[in-house]
């Protein structure tokens, strides 16, 4: 039982001032309901500049790498602050989010000094190499092989479903480097330029039309040794700690908090008891996964390891994400406002992929049952 | 608190799980032994006599003693005498009964009523102190816990002043309920951990199924949820008084979730036993049972989310974040 114990989430009065300061800058800007509706797939570099020039980016990073030396929990104000405000936060999402504790952690100082001031800046974007045609919640089948040659790896494969690969600067590549049978052990983790020769970067539309996916393929292109990241072989290891980065925030339960807005909007002030009580659960649901979202980031700031509290709240999370729709739908006509039924398309369109990105529901469920002890 | 009251205490209940058939009932060794151990005065700061727990540790408290069906008003108890104490009144060891204003001197569904030691009744600006004689008419809840109808025929031992804005003293007994069910959860979890262990099907244990192991990673997310909902609740305690609303939209909507959560727990654990989950003879019923009475005591979530919603809704979209976020308390 205690490996599923949340601690008691930090005291929240500390944090009051960075909380009103970003609520102040927020104010600034005036983003419609459906593109609230984008959360964190909403991509605007200038807004993301704009962030890091304020300090919002890289926060837990040390200041000698470009951050601002700041604890877990000050990083959690400003990003649920920033989802739920539904700000275009995209570009630098997955740089902040898991890229940068990663090479903070497993990264060389060469690779520290060169790529970590630019995400704390907000100007240099990453995106994820993990899933390929052949591999994808069963990661361990990556197929893409990076070769080891004079100076460096010559690399070869395909990866897929590479969110914003199209506007990124970098992707962290995890593939093989060791024997093809051996399925955790020969895998690595190396820093790709997007630039490099022999890279293709291919648009894959989603349903709703959007341009966010990609199939990014490797076609002998040539890596410099330095391009490794952490320990050649020790890929799996590293690559499940970013996972554990990549599940964590709240960006697990806020994706369709701009619906929410919405109904209360059309609901009016003084709804039926229905719609009331619909309303009054939702609160409590998004007030009880904020409390354990709270605790995981105390959880970090202490230096502990929440992968498995991260993997209960996403899983939570994106129930109560994806059921959103369905209690909208049940409250109200979509289509007796404009703006609503506009927030409530791009939301219903979108929910599907809330339980697929970052470990499918599945996947999530194997590894609770694995902290269980039941396998 | 430290960690060798909280062993003492784990050790305590679990010497005194009670046996599956049992009824539920007070037997006085198990409540001096509760009473030694000073969980009558566990919600009391130490500044009002209390021996320094934080509300979340006598929440805690509650949840292990949840975690082994511990029978009695333990939450009753802690809330009855943190009340005397801040009217100023003197606590006793206990078992205490806890009721709201009455209409008149007949209190309907008085948990424990038979055997309070005294009942503390609470109005909208005082609070009594009941020795009895009372007259008793037996109930119970889903859970076979006694619920019973009280008549006061003797003037209260003790009155003073005591202002609790209105709807705090359910709210207040909400929050402790929650850390009561989060017991029951983990109670029903661990039950349904080792009956997947142990019984086997088609050749090995039910735990090595997929399908089984997926219901019971669901089960202990909702088990997670409801403890979680517990700390959010108990910690703010303190602030019930200062800042009610506050307090209010914390324990509304940890008794909304922990509610929702024992739904599916329960479901979830008998669905996993099969036909033995369902005997008198084994222990699961004393943790499902439980959790489908505590949900519906001290506001179900059809009173609690009215309340909450209609709150929200009254704010209007640009407040919800605001609110969602405030800390009771702490200044906007």
């Amino acid at each position: 039982m205690t490996a599923l114990a949340f601690a008691p989430a930090p005291d929240a009065a500390p944090l009051a001032p960075l909380r009103a300061e970003v609520r102040d800058f927020l104010r600034g800007y005036d983003w419609s309901a459906p593109e609230r509706a984008r959360s964190w797939s909403g991509h605007d570099p200038a807004f993301s500049a704009a962030l890091g020039a304020r300090g919002w980016l890289g926060m837990t990073l040390p200041k000698i790498y470009g951050g601002h030396d700041r604890s877990a929990l000050e990083r959690h104000v400003v990003i649920e602050e920033l989802l739920a405000a539904g700000a275009p936060v995209a570009a630098h999402w997955i740089a902040d989010r898991q890229s940068a504790p990663l090479l903070l952690h497993y990264g060389s100082e060469a690779q520290r000094r060169s790529y970590l001031p630019g995400i704390a800046a907000g100007t240099s974007y990453f995106c994820i190499g993990m899933s390929e045609p052949g591999s994808g919640s069963d990661l361990a089948a990556v197929r893409t092989r990076a070769e080891a040659v004079p100076g460096g790896y010559r690399v070869n494969g395909t990866k897929l479903w590479t969110t914003y690969a199209h506007a990124a600067h970098y992707m962290i590549l995890f593939c093989r480097t060791g024997a093809a049978e051996d399925r955790h052990g020969g895998a690595s983790q190396l820093l790709v330029d997007l630039t490099t020769p022999g890279i293709r970067i291919s648009p894959i539309l989603d349903m709703a039309g959007e341009h966010h996916f990609n199939e990014v393929s490797f076609t002998d292109v040539f890596l410099p040794a330095a391009a490794l990241i952490g320990t050649e072989g020790e890929g799996w290891k590293q690559v499940m700690s970013e996972l554990a980065f990549e599940r964590s925030g709240p960006d697990r339960f806020l994706s369709a908090f701009a619906l929410i807005t919405e109904l209360l909007r059309v609901l009016g002030t003084a709804p039926d008891r229905q719609p009331q009580r619909a309303i009054g659960r939702l609160a409590a649901h998004l007030l009880v996964l904020r409390h354990m979202s709270r605790a995981i980031a105390g959880m970090l700031a202490r230096g502990e390891n929440p992968a498995l509290q991260a993997t209960i709240v996403k899983d939570l999370g994106t129930l109560l994400e994806q059921e959103i729709p369905e209690i909208a739908r049940s409250l109200i006509d979509p289509d007796r406002d404009p703006a609503f039924a506009a927030t409530f398309a791009r939301t219903l369109l979108a929910a599907p992929s809330f339980s697929l990105r970052g470990g499918t529901r599945e996947i999530l469920r194997g590894i609770i049952a694995r902290g269980l002890g039941l396998r | 608190m430290s960690d060798m009251i909280s062993e003492m205490l784990a050790r305590l209940f679990a010497a005194h799980r009670p046996a599956a058939h049992s009824l539920p009932t007070l037997g006085a060794a198990l409540w001096d032994a509760i009473a030694d151990a000073g969980v009558p005065l566990a919600l009391l700061p130490e500044d009002l006599g209390g021996f320094g727990l934080t509300p979340l540790e006598a929440g805690a408290i509650l949840t292990a003693a949840g975690a082994q069906a511990i029978p009695g008003p333990l939450a009753d108890t802690m809330l009855g005498n943190y009340l005397l104490a801040l009217a100023g009144l003197e606590p006793f060891d206990g078992p205490l009964a806890l009721a709201e204003c009455p209409g008149g001197a007949t209190l309907a569904r008085v948990g424990w009523g038979r055997d309070a030691a005294a009942l503390v009744l609470v109005g909208p600006n005082w609070i009594e102190v009941h020795t009895g004689p009372f007259d008793c008419t037996p109930g119970a809840n889903l859970a076979g816990e006694p619920l019973d109808t009280l008549t006061l025929t003797a003037p209260p031992t003790a009155r003073a002043p005591l202002t609790l804005p209105s709807g705090t003293l359910t709210g207040l007994r909400a929050a402790l309920s929650v850390a009561q069910m989060a017991g029951a959860a983990e109670g029903a979890l661990a039950l349904t951990l080792r009956h997947a262990q142990d019984r086997e099907q088609f050749g090995r244990p039910l735990s090595g199924f997929q399908a089984v192991q997926h219901s019971i990673a669901i089960l202990a997310c909702e088990v997670a949820a409801t403890r979680a909902a517990a700390d959010m609740a108990a910690a703010l305690i303190p602030m019930a008084q200062a800042d009610p609303e506050g307090f209010l939209l914390h324990a509304a909507a940890a008794k909304i979730r922990a509610g929702e959560a024992a739904g599916r727990i329960a479901a979830l654990a008998h669905q996993v036993h099969g036909a033995i989950g369902i005997t008198q003879e084994y222990e699961l019923h004393m943790f499902t049972r439980r959790l489908w009475a505590w949900r519906d005591a001290h506001g179900s979530e059809a009173f609690w989310s009215a309340r909450l919603g209609a709150r929200l809704c009254a704010l209007g979209p640009a407040a919800l974040w605001p609110e969602l976020t405030r800390s009771p308390g702490v200044p906007a």
